[in-house]
């Protein structure tokens, strides 16, 4: 019987995550990580499904059988041998249940260097009261890997398809928490320390997630959208998102200097008011 | 003349001077007699269940439509990190400790607590951390979720005295449970019956005996992370300062081994009231009385062993989540093994299914329902997908409701015969299981339908775009019926008290030294304590009893030979003090 159990769980375990979305899962899964996690999800749902039903079963069972029973006067006992036949019995179900869990667990971790050809993108990802920014690196590579034009959005990440995503989580002021669930694990965004977590989107499509970590009065807001393109599309993306940065620089800085202007002529004119009545005074 | 006799001096009542007999209500209140302290713990746990579910439903309301504008979203903070505490430390644990503090003592054939004053002073320190939390209503309570996890607990995020008045309360409410620990502990390693050794103690002791362990342990590290969070928030502390030298992490890992102690406390609360319950209402001993036990005591290590399994998404070594996960995936041996036993015990016996049966029943649907989906949700890729979403908040909310409310229930309504003398209403009671059952399983699966969609807790609004209007509809309709169906319980109670029927010291045929004593107990519990010699020493007198009865038959009259005297059977008990007094099954 265990090895029968073992082997159907084993046979689920080998199914893609994806033959059971939309039934009893969240989103279809786009990324292998995600498609353990469902597959575990599955899995174990019905662990819970038969637990659930098997006591049901037992303890009607039970209540039937005893209630239309005379007095009894008997004594019996559970033996020490049937506690302990239960005991292992439940020891081997929870052994093979861990060692289903290891294997599932270990297909929805990170992405590995080997199972990509292509470069991997790193992209910080800050969490804060109540959205997310996003950091890219620059097109063209420094010697910190950052510039001062590092190109960044805020709530949309733009990611280009099966090309190895490393994201860098962390968090600027409280705790916060990463999730698509479309794309694999929760992360946390913790202040202070950074949270990696890698994935290689597979379509190209638009994801949603959205914080699951208590924030404050915000924290029913704070979503956000994963944006899976194509490889020219991202490079757009990233020329765009410079471009613009660029743009709003310059804006910034000739407001800065009308502003400068402005305030300098005001200052002058203050002066020459405030000059005004002392003159006058001295009539 | 003869001279006047002089008498013996005759004995006087001298009825001056006499201070006169004080308020019961001071009597009460003043009282160091565990039954006492248990009743004040039992009566104001009530009290902050109903304010626990008149948060619950107002949250609910707020989340009955999508984008709602009822509430502001600092108000449903406030409610949400009320809640929490409340349901769980100024509700689900009182009551069990009010239990333990009235019954075992009882059960153990003690006279009291063995440190009354200590025991008497740990309910005041729960009331007063509960007035704390609440007195902070009067100016601004914390807003800093149900944990109060810094960094958003910390001074930058939280200043003034919200967040201060809600530590003040949780720490002097735990400062009291760990004190209860102690005398518990002490009362049930020191006051046990002559001939009552471990293996013979009933299980709610080995239940209340197990919790109080947990809460020594649990509550103390508690203690000392709110004695650090103040010390961040008031004195430049960095114990949980990003960037300074300290974690975040750190107060996350302390409070989840707090949190799933006082989770699993709760649980095996419960399951020690349903360990009593079943075996008296199917008239069946125990499957397996010492496997219970040390299942009992393996469930509270194991749990709190797993308590990272709440952290799957933190930056932590894989490594140390295996082993969160094995622990956790462990944790249904035990579980397993009682549920085993529980079926076995019932199996074939003679089933009354009256209140606390219907409860006790109730219970064990509930909390193996819930208890299934935390097995589930210890895997790490599940979590990953479920945690702090829907799904996990349904599960919680079915072991807690399950252990905490018709555990707690199925213990009140076994236990109330012996509080009051009095049965609680049997109409009212089974009106009031099927509302809470039925309530709570219509707030539960939709809202894990909604987690599965991906909606998380602690939100105060969800979108029109996500549709889950309807689900979250059912949900609010749910805790409104659970609501009402929990405080039907309550005005059962609160009735039963004066009119309830009036019953003897074993209104249920129990095999535990509790029934042994009138209902309710005398001051001193017992004038005489019966030497113990199984695990069921009320079926022991019983048997006794029956056999002598038996022995006394008178003879036919045909016998020609005068009947020898009766001669006590070798390790037949004494006749015990009262005993023709009591009722014999």
């Amino acid at each position: 019987m265990p090895l029968a159990a073992a082997l159907a769980l084993g046979a689920f375990a080998a199914m893609p995550g994806s033959a059971f979305a939309g039934v009893i899962a969240p989103d279809s899964p786009a990324t292998p990580q995600a498609d353990a996690s469902f597959t575990a999800y599955v899995i174990f749902g019905l662990v819970v499904l038969v637990i659930v039903v098997a006591v049901l079963a037992a303890l009607l069972g039970a209540l039937r059988r005893g209630s239309g029973a005379a007095e009894p006067d008997h004594r019996t006992r559970g033996t020490a041998g049937i506690q302990r036949r239960v005991g292992m019995g439940l020891g081997v179900a929870v052994l093979v249940l861990f060692v289903v869990a290891v294997v599932l667990t270990e297909n929805a971790r990170d992405v590995s260097a080997s199972e990509s050809s292509v470069e991997p993108i790193e992209i910080q990802v800050d969490g804060q009261q109540w959205l997310w920014r996003y950091e890219y690196p620059e097109a063209t590579d420094t010697s910190d890997g950052y510039s001062a034009e590092t190109p960044f959005s805020f709530y949309e990440l733009v990611i280009p398809v099966d090309t190895p995503i490393i994201l860098d989580v962390s968090s600027v002021d409280v705790m916060h928490r990463w999730w698509v669930p479309a794309l694999g694990r929760a992360v946390d965004a913790v202040p202070g320390e950074d949270n990696e977590f890698s994935f290689i989107a597979e379509d190209e499509d638009v994801y949603e997630g959205r914080s699951t970590e208590f924030s404050g009065p915000g924290f029913a807001t704070m979503r956000t959208q994963v944006r899976v393109v194509s490889a020219e599309e991202y490079a757009t993306f990233l020329e765009d998102r410079i471009a613009g940065i660029d743009e709003a620089r310059e804006a910034v800085s000739e407001e800065a200097g009308v502003a400068e202007a402005e305030g300098e002529a005001a200052a002058t004119e203050e002066e020459a008011a405030g000059a005004a009545p002392e003159e006058g005074q001295g009539e | 003349m003869t001279p006047p006799v002089q008498g013996a001096a005759r004995p006087e009542i001298v009825s001056e001077d006499i201070p006169r007999g004080r308020p019961a209500w001071i009597e009460l209140v003043t009282s160091a007699d565990h039954k006492d302290v248990g009743r004040m713990y039992i009566a104001t746990s009530l009290f902050f269940a109903a304010i626990a579910l008149t948060e619950l439903v107002m949250m609910r309301i707020q989340l009955a439509v999508p984008e709602n504008s009822l509430m502001r979203p600092e108000i449903f903070d406030r409610l949400l990190s009320a809640y929490g505490v409340t349901a769980l430390l100024f509700f689900a644990i009182p009551l069990a400790i009010g239990l333990f503090s009235y019954v075992v003592p009882l059960q153990i054939g003690a006279r009291g607590f063995a440190l009354p004053r200590l025991h008497h002073l740990s309910y005041w320190l729960y009331l007063f951390g509960g007035i704390s939390v609440y007195l902070s209503f009067l100016y601004r309570p914390s807003e800093a979720g149900t944990i109060a996890l810094p960094p958003l607990s910390d001074d930058a995020f939280s200043s003034g005295r919200a967040v201060d008045a809600w530590i003040v309360g949780v720490g002097l409410c735990l400062v009291g449970f760990v004190i209860f620990a102690v005398a518990l502990i002490a009362t049930v390693r020191s006051s046990r019956a002559p001939g009552m050794v471990w293996r013979r103690v009933p299980l709610f002791s080995w239940a209340g005996t197990v919790v109080s362990y947990t809460l020594l342990v649990v509550g103390s590290i508690m203690v000392a992370t709110l004695v650090m969070l103040m010390v961040d928030r008031h004195f430049d502390g960095v114990f949980f300062e990003p960037g300074e030298g300290g974690a975040p992490l750190l107060y996350e890992h302390l409070s989840s081994i707090f949190l799933a102690g006082a989770y699993i406390s709760v649980v095996i609360a419960a399951f020690g009231a349903i360990s009593e319950i079943l075996p008296t209402f199917s008239r069946q001993p125990h499957f397996g009385h010492s496997t219970i036990a040390a299942s009992f005591v393996a469930l509270a290590v194991l749990a709190v062993l797993a308590w990272m399994q709440n952290m799957y998404a933190a930056p932590i070594p894989i490594g140390f989540f295996y082993f969160a996960m094995l622990m956790a995936l462990a944790a249904a041996i035990p579980a397993g093994l009682i549920i085993f036993n529980w079926i076995g015990t019932i199996s074939g016996g003679s089933i009354r299914l009256r209140a606390p049966m219907l409860f006790a029943i109730g219970a064990i649907v509930l909390s193996v329902y819930g208890l299934a989906g935390e097995l589930a949700q210890s895997v790490i890729p599940v979590a990953w997908q479920v945690a702090d979403t829907g799904v996990a908040w349904g599960d919680t909310h079915a072991a807690l409701i399950g252990a905490g409310v018709l555990g707690g229930f199925a213990g009140l309504h076994y236990w109330f015969p012996k509080l009051n003398g009095t049965l609680m209403g049997e109409s009212l009671a089974r009106i009031s299981f099927w509302m809470i059952l039925g309530g709570a399983l219509m707030m539960i699966v939709p809202m894990q339908i909604a987690g599965v969609e991906g909606m998380p807790v602690d939100v105060s609004k969800f979108y029109a775009d996500e549709g889950l209007g309807l689900v979250n509809a059912l949900a609010t309709l749910g805790s409104v019926i659970f609501s009402i169906g929990f405080l039907v319980t309550m005005a059962n109670a609160a009735a039963s008290l004066r009119g309830g029927t009036r019953t003897g010291p074993d209104p249920w045929g129990g095999s535990t030294l509790e029934w042994f004593t009138p209902s309710p107990p005398p001051v001193h519990n017992f004038d005489l304590v019966p030497d113990v010699r199984s695990g069921e020493p009320l079926a022991d007198i019983r048997d006794a009893i029956r056999r002598r009865n038996v022995r006394w038959t008178p003879t036919p009259a045909v016998a020609t030979e005068p009947e020898p005297e009766p001669v006590a059977a070798v390790g037949e008990d004494e006749p015990a003090q009262g005993e023709t007094d009591r009722p014999v099954a």
